[in-house]
């Protein structure tokens, strides 16, 4: 018995995953490492107790949530993309121009409004499990959903199709 | 499905399978073997052992000056600082002119893209570049363009343009700024350029293992400051180690922009320990180190984060010449996991290392992180919080009384980029 008996096929078993979510919650490679890094190795200074749990897998996840708003308070640790300049609701714009502009708006959100937005549009979670997850009100979440995609429609106006509704789901 | 969907479906497929279970064991069978209490544990085992690497390591001190800064902040004002202030409509701003004094600077803020300079007699201004930093006494405004940095005065509106690099300090009078090149092959850079923004002289100071240690401000007798990158590998298991280079560290001489290094030996204590902070002298270039230990009196009691923050922003008491950094600190939230917010301030005595002063600040809760220190000014501390759902707000904390004021609050749809004295750059 070495203490993480066990850990390392857990991990494996739930990588891929992990990895999509550290991924859209950060925005680009080294820092959706260091978050799931930064998360596990919380599971595993617990391993003893938490490998008891029904789902040892979701203490990762909201591992995973927590160490991304809490890195993200530090000022400028990750880089924060380029905004580019506002583009005017009916330019034309090509996909990778698109995504890029999409990316540096999501980038401009505080830790908390992006991973609102990844827990109600990406996990499709509702505003109660949302706000489970980020131990918030669920009056937060609605009003860090709202405010983040408001900003959103305001640096790019193609996002434009999202509606309020989604918002009170 | 929304245009939000799609775009986050899209990004996860992006993703790489990154595999940190070995990594992620190695250092949880380290911090093992380091126990729960290394932090408390860190002075004693100092004491013993790391006596024999640094002749020059302080011994732990027991007395710590508090100061309780947590009553509730008090409405105040500066008098550099506009009591109130209307940000004037989006596209209605006008650029900060070249050649025309507006006066002193307050603070720079940001309205979605626009990043705007609110002068101290309340009007504002767009900066026509990427905001760098603010002198202490409001007179230079940092920002580049293009491949250039601009200082731009702004009691003439004479600029002073050098090659793109980033604002990492000021001196205490504003007569010095502390910049580092940014390199076009993306590399750390080796030296720091300490200029007079004013003469336009300037002194190349390098910087002792750049690879480990990143150039910051200065200190109040003008030595430049340094502090260990953030994402640095770990030192292995070793309890001290020194800063030699790492694997795949560029060759000595490539593409350097400076002289040679001092040749001295700068300390990194492993990251559950502490941290360290350098010094290089700009006149003789001697450079000398001294650690910092967590310390669980003065809130840095997370073995595996208390050290996180500190080095983005350390700044300089004038009236002390202390070091004052801000650790992070962990909290339960409402849900019982753990969270980090924003911890007290520590003062540290620059000859030893040794926290000398703590300011108690308000606690990080389920809602918000908490102040976080943005500047230091003859005010005193200067602070924001901007992490909870009010609109951002700055608060001045006299170092003396731990008394708070309020002393400027920003609309719903601004967020502060930073203050007198502060600065802006890459980790």
């Amino acid at each position: 018995m070495t203490g993480f008996d066990g850990f390392r096929e857990f991990v494996q078993a739930h990588t891929g995953a992990w990895s999509r979510l550290a991924y859209v919650l950060a925005g680009n490679h080294t820092a959706a490492e260091d978050l799931l890094q930064t998360a596990l190795l919380k599971a595993a200074k617990r391993w003893g107790r938490i490998r008891g749990y029904d789902q040892p897998e979701a203490y990762v996840r909201r591992a995973i949530y927590h160490a991304a708003v809490s890195q993200w308070r530090r000022r400028g640790e990750w880089p924060v993309a380029a905004v580019p300049e506002r583009a005017a609701p009916g330019d034309r714009i090509d996909e990778a121009t698109r995504r890029m502009a999409v990316d540096a708006a999501l980038a401009r959100l505080s830790p908390r409004q992006r991973a609102v937005l990844v827990l109600r549009f990406y996990e499709d979670r509702s505003v109660a499990e949302a706000a489970d997850l980020l131990g918030v009100t669920e009056g937060t979440v609605k009003s860090q959903t709202a405010y983040a995609l408001g900003r959103l429609r305001a640096i790019a106006p193609h996002l434009a199709e999202l509606t309020i509704e989604e918002v009170d789901r | 499905m929304t245009g939000l969907r799609e775009h986050f479906a899209e990004t996860a497929e992006a993703a790489k399978h990154y595999d940190v279970t070995e990594a992620v064991l190695r250092q949880a069978r380290r911090r093992r073997r380091l126990g729960r209490s290394v932090a408390a544990g860190a002075a004693a085992l100092v004491a013993t052992t790391a006596a024999a690497v640094l002749a020059d390591r302080p011994a732990p001190g027991p007395v710590l000056d508090t100061v309780d800064a947590t009553r509730p902040a008090t409405p105040g004002r500066l008098d550099w600082l506009p009591a109130r202030f209307v940000a004037p409509g989006p596209g209605a701003v006008p650029l900060l002119p070249i050649g025309t004094g507006v006066g002193a600077g307050a603070l720079v803020y940001r309205r979605l893209t626009e990043v705007i300079l609110l002068a101290s007699d309340g009007a504002s201004y767009r900066v026509p570049g990427e905001i760098r930093g603010l002198s202490p006494d409001g007179r230079w405004l940092a920002y580049s363009v293009g491949d250039e940095l601009v200082l731009h005065s702004l009691a003439d509106g004479q600029i002073r343009t050098v090659a793109d690099s980033d604002v990492t300090g000021w001196s205490l009078d504003s007569t010095q700024v502390v910049l580092t090149l940014r390199r076009p092959d993306g590399r750390t850079p080796t030296a720091a350029t300490v200029l007079r923004p004013d003469e336009g002289d300037n002194r190349t100071v390098p910087v002792p293992d750049p690879d480990w240690w990143a150039p910051r401000g200065l200190t109040a007798d003008g030595q430049l400051v340094l502090l260990p990158r953030r994402l640095f590998p770990d030192p292995a298991s070793d309890f001290l180690s020194t800063g030699s280079p790492l694997p795949g560290t560029p060759p000595p001489g490539a593409a350097t922009e400076s002289p040679a290094p001092p040749a001295a030996t700068l300390t990194v204590p492993s990251s559950a320990l502490g941290f360290g902070i350098g010094f290089v002298g700009p006149a003789e270039g001697t450079a000398r180190s001294v650690t910092v230990l967590a310390d669980r009196a003065a809130g840095m009691d997370d073995p595996e984060e208390w050290h996180g923050g500190v080095d983005k922003s350390i700044f300089v008491r004038g009236d002390t010449g202390g070091l004052v950094f801000q650790p992070l600190q962990r909290y339960q939230a409402a849900d019982g996991n753990d969270s980090y917010g924003f911890g007290d301030l520590v003062e540290v005595d620059p000859a030893t290392g040794r926290p000398v002063r703590q300011f108690r600040l308000p606690p990080a809760t389920a809602e918000t992180a908490g102040p976080h220190m943005v500047a230091i000014g003859p005010d005193g501390i200067l602070l924001a919080d901007d992490s909870g759902d009010r609109p951002t707000t700055l608060e001045v904390l006299d170092p003396v009384t731990g008394d708070r004021r309020a002393v400027a609050e920003l609309g719903p749809d601004l967020r502060l980029d930073l203050v007198r004295g502060g600065t802006y750059f890459w980790p």
